[in-house]
């Protein structure tokens, strides 16, 4: 038979499961046949078959099996289905709407807590090989848990840059602002320095014009600047033209070279690029100064674990070389997302989870709708059995309905989706970074159709099986007499609400512990007044500002104007507002005229008058006073941690302290005698301890970006017009920025935490709700069935409080199996929360016993009502009846 | 009973009421593709146009060979059959003349 019976049968074998089963034996049988029969003709006649004319006749065998498939669906009886589907659903519009409105509400929130996740977490970063991006930073190496994204100096950035080789190239960034002035009204707008490999490594090209590169940051070059989309599009109408005209930031003038494409945006939201470069002096005396950001690209012949032992290695030769600054350091290599989006991703892991107990409450809560809808129905369904219906069709039929029901669900649920992933798009002030991204794609469509169809398939087909397994006998047998529920269908339903009740309690337990955080945090005395308030931004351009007396006497002037004013009782300025994302760190230089050891602080430049507006304590010596002016000697002021720090056994007054920054004039390093002590402040968040800070006076150490702070006399002025009236007169060439109140800041700090309990809390209300909807369902339905047991019992003497009380136990006894499982689930979810968790442990019994209360307290309220309708049976009626 | 038959099933239906028996038989004598012959002798079967039998499986052994699966036309297949061929046939061929000015 030559090669044909081997390889046939094998294709028909295959083959042969595209064909339906009643028709599948004949077909193989005679398929076989004829190849056979061929095959043996046509070596009688000496033409073996050639392969070709066997593929020829598998292809046909295909074709034949494919037809008999495509005709054996009965399209005919499926359109009655969904006919009938869609009429049952019309006459039950009750069902209908709670069952639809259930599942958009699961559809909608897993839908936007799904494109949330995607575009912060898992949406490929828009650069060409995006997982190839690091970021570089060094970390404290002795530190138990050490930050990775830590600033690095100029001179390990060159050192880095020299002496890597598993990177394309490495670039660094110095976070910068701008005034912008010359053309329409000064404005403040954010930028960048950066070296010039910078858009090498990102990988980008410029939109218009050119991006930036190696020559633009040698010096000497000439001062050039690339915009962003944003920038472009607002201050310059997206005129391609702007390439070569001259814009001027901070005084300077600068030659537009190139224009970023409308994704670039890294730094985030930044709006202009510049060349940075590096005086010999940064280069060789800054290496404690860590301000920059550095990044890379994995070389194509490296991997990432390469980069790190590479830069590993390198770290540990600069330490040796460098024991002063790099002693205790470390280099880290992140990957450039993790970067990015940081600590927000064990946040954003709970929300997912618990927007997914949210979606499977509501498919059980349906299950169950639809199951208590089945059990009305018995008779309904017993009467199509009887009249000839096969149990897969009446399967079939109520597997239609709950995809009608799935298809209208999730039509409305992405419908309400759009609207709250346009919401929580631009929701800026949560914090989370790359959050604007949000939007509803390919993917995000193709899981909502993937959940829905999976509410569908496995929702719709279990109750369905169960309701069509109704006893057709007893129900056919006149009055549906029974006296006690179904078992099987019941049992179901009591489960599935025993789930709906377990997902809840967890959800309400989340919920309960990001709430107990956010008032932890909120409690945390931060050691200022935040209240009315007011602050603006200003940075001097270094054009007409490169004097620091000029710098003071602005300074001055403003607060002169801001004090003259009947409204304003303070006002002061700070570089580096509390509570705003800031730090500016330090070591120590010298302390007392001796080595410091390894020591660093917190740096700060105010005015005087700066404690008393926001109100945080002088507990000893004084604050600064006018007197403290250039030319007088150096003071500074330190608050209690510092002196904690630096002094733990004696007073801070008196002692001089020296810090290895620059500020000081002609480069001198800043410091003075200790002359006061100020309370504590958290001035990184609540979360976050005070840091050891060390205060210097702006008028001995003049800075060029301040934040002005102002604190009214009555509670109702205008203070932000205040701020700009007072710069813009004293020089309308500055202008102000970030103009809000410090209570603003302060909230924002919060926001996050305070995002996230919302969320979960608003998924915990749904829960909670649609688990007492099931319970309601659930006791509802018992009540009917049951009533001519209760019918019974109360004829034979039993009192309506006790058909109360046989009601309630099955509720309790339903709430309480739900809500130990509900614990459960909760405590093994604890370790996802413990992250996003402050001032209160995972496992917390206040929380778990308010839940426990709660949920016993909704599900008794649920089946209260049932429960009432039971105790009003009236026996001779229900007897009388059946 | 006239329901339409497309001109592969008239060719299928034709080659199996002339005798023409069993499925690769019939695939030869019409020159149609097998994917195409098998669905339509199913549809045909299914319409009752044509019936299938099992050949005696004696017969086969004798041979030496599998049973074959037979067709053969019903009544209404022959009837049908030779309905539509008379009708087609009462199509007379058109002109290139007489198509160029119906066109015009």
């Amino acid at each position: 038979m030559g090669e044909g019976p081997i390889v046939i049968p094998r294709l028909l074998s295959w083959i042969r499961w595209l064909v339906p089963g009643p028709d599948r034996a004949e077909w193989v049988r005679e398929w076989l046949a004829e190849f056979e029969c061929a095959e043996r003709d046509r070596r009688h006649a000496g033409v073996p078959s050639s392969t070709a004319w066997k593929i020829r006749r598998a292809w046909a065998a295909g074709r034949h099996a494919l037809w008999l498939r495509g005709h054996s669906l009965d399209l005919g009886t499926l359109g009655q289905d969904v006919h009938h589907g869609l009429r049952v659903l019309r006459h039950r519009p009750g069902f209908t709407l709670a069952a639809v409105t259930t599942l958009a509400i699961g559809v909608a929130g897993t839908t936007v807590i799904f494109s949330t996740v995607r575009a912060v977490l898992w949406r490929p970063l828009p650069y060409p090989n995006p997982d190839r991006l690091v970021m570089l930073s060094l970390i404290d190496a002795t530190s138990p848990k050490p930050a990775e994204t830590n600033s690095v100096s100029p001179p390990n950035f060159v050192d880095w840059r020299q002496r890597a080789t598993a990177f394309t190239a490495i670039a660094a960034i110095r976070d910068d602002g701008y005034a912008l002035t010359g053309e329409s009204v000064a404005e403040q707008i954010t930028g960048d320095a950066v070296t010039g490999d910078f858009f090498r490594v990102m990988g980008v090209p410029a939109a218009v014009g050119r991006a930036l590169g190696p020559p633009d940051a040698a010096s000497g070059a000439p001062e050039v600047v690339v915009l962003s989309d944003g920038l472009w599009r607002r201050r310059y109408g997206g005129d391609p033209a702007v390439v070569g005209r001259r814009i001027t930031l901070d005084g300077i003038s600068r030659e537009v070279v190139g224009v970023m494409p409308r994704d670039f945006d890294f730094p985030l939201s930044s709006d202009v690029w510049t060349p940075l470069r590096f005086t010999v002096e940064d280069l060789t005396t800054q290496r404690g100064a860590e301000y920059l950001t550095v990044v890379g690209r994995i070389a194509a012949s490296a991997t990432e674990t390469k980069a790190a032992a590479e830069m590993a290695s390198i770290g540990q030769q600069l330490a040796e070389s460098y024991p002063k600054t790099n002693g205790k350091t470390t280099v880290a290599v992140v990957p450039l997302r993790r970067a990015i989006v940081g600590d927000v991703q064990p946040a954003l892991r709970v929300l997912l989870s618990a927007v997914g107990l949210v979606f499977l409450v509501a498919c059980v809560n349906v299950a169950s709708l639809v199951m208590g809808a089945g059990m009305t129905r018995g008779r309904d369904l017993a009467v199509r059995t009887a009249l000839g219906a096969t149990r897969g069709r009446v399967v079939r039929g109520l597997f239609v309905e709950n995809v009608i029901l799935a298809a209208i669900g999730g039509a409305c649920g992405t419908a309400i989706a759009a609207v709250g992933v346009k919401a929580v798009a631009g929701a800026e002030t949560v914090g989370i970074p790359l959050l604007d991204g949000t939007r509803i794609d390919q993917a995000v469509v193709a899981f909502t159709i993937a959940a829905t169809t999976f509410a569908a398939v496995v929702f719709g087909v279990l109750p369905a099986v169960a309701a069509s397994r109704p006893d057709g006998a007893r129900e056919l047998s006149g009055s549906g007499f029974r006296t006690t529920a179904g078992r099987g269908a019941s049992r179901a339903r009591d489960f599935l609400v025993m789930g709906e009740i377990a997902m809840a309690v967890a959800l309400l337990i989340g919920a309960g512990l990001l709430s107990r955080s956010l008032i932890s945090l909120t409690a945390v005395p931060l050691g200022l007044d935040v209240d009315h308030v007011q602050t603006g931004s200003i940075s001097l351009p270094d054009s007409s500002y490169r004097d620091p007396n000029r710098r003071a006497l602005f300074v001055e002037d403003v607060l002169a104007r801001l004090a003259a004013r009947g409204d304003v009782d303070h006002a002061a300025a700070v570089f580096g507002l509390p509570l705003s994302p800031f730090s500016y760190h330090y070591s120590l230089f010298d302390l007392d005229g001796a080595k410091p050891g390894d020591r660093s602080v917190e740096l700060r430049v105010v005015t005087p008058g700066f404690f008393a507006t926001i109100g945080t304590p002088v507990v000893g010596g004084r604050d600064f006073a006018a007197s403290d002016r250039r030319g007088s000697t150096p003071v500074v002021l330190v608050n209690r941690s510092a002196w904690r720090l630096l002094w733990p056994a004696t007073e801070a007054l008196g002692h001089r302290i020296t810090l290895s920054t620059r500020l000081g004039l002609g480069g001198d390093r800043a410091g003075g005698q200790v002359v006061g002590v100020v309370g504590d402040v958290h001035d990184a968040g609540p979360s976050v301890a005070p840091r050891p800070t060390v205060y210097l006076s702006q008028q001995q150490f003049p800075v060029d970006f301040l934040t002005l702070v102002v604190k009214p006399r009555g509670v109702r002025a205008d203070l932000a017009g205040a701020i700009r009236t007072a710069v813009a007169s004293a020089d309308p060439n500055v202008p102000v920025y970030a103009n809000r109140t410090l209570a603003d800041v302060g909230r924002r700090v919060v926001a996050a935490p305070r995002f996230y309990v919302q969320l979960v809390g608003l998924f915990a209300l749904v829960a909670i709700l649609l688990a007492a909807v099931g319970v309601y369902g659930v006791m509802a339905q018992n009540v009917g069935v049951r009533t001519r047991e209760i019918g019974i019992r109360l004829a034979l003497g039993a009192s309506p409080g006790m058909a109360v009380g046989l009601m309630l136990r099955q509720a309790g006894a339903l709430a309480g199996l739900g809500l130990a499982a509900g614990f459960g689930l909760a405590a093994a979810g604890r370790q996802m929360i413990a992250g996003i968790l402050f001032g209160v442990q995972p496992v917390d019994g206040v929380t778990y016993g308010a839940v426990g209360g709660a949920t016993l307290l909704v599900a008794l309220l649920a089946s209260w009502l049932p429960a009432r309708r039971a105790a009003r049976v009236d026996p001779v009626a229900t007897l009388r009846a059946n | 009973m006239t329901k339409s038959l497309s001109v592969a099933a008239i060719r299928v239906l034709h080659a199996v009421a002339r005798g023409t028996a069993h499925g690769f038989d019939i695939i030869d004598a019409t020159g149609l593709p097998g994917g195409t012959v098998y669905p339509a002798l199913s549809r045909l079967e299914r319409d009752g146009l044509v019936v299938s039998t099992w050949e005696a499986p004696e017969i086969a052994r004798a041979d030496g060979r599998p049973s074959r699966r037979y067709y053969r036309a019903t009544r209404l297949g022959v009837g049908t059959l030779n309905d539509v061929l008379a009708r087609l046939h009462s199509l007379k061929p058109v002109h290139a003349r007489t198509w160029a000015k119906a066109r015009s």
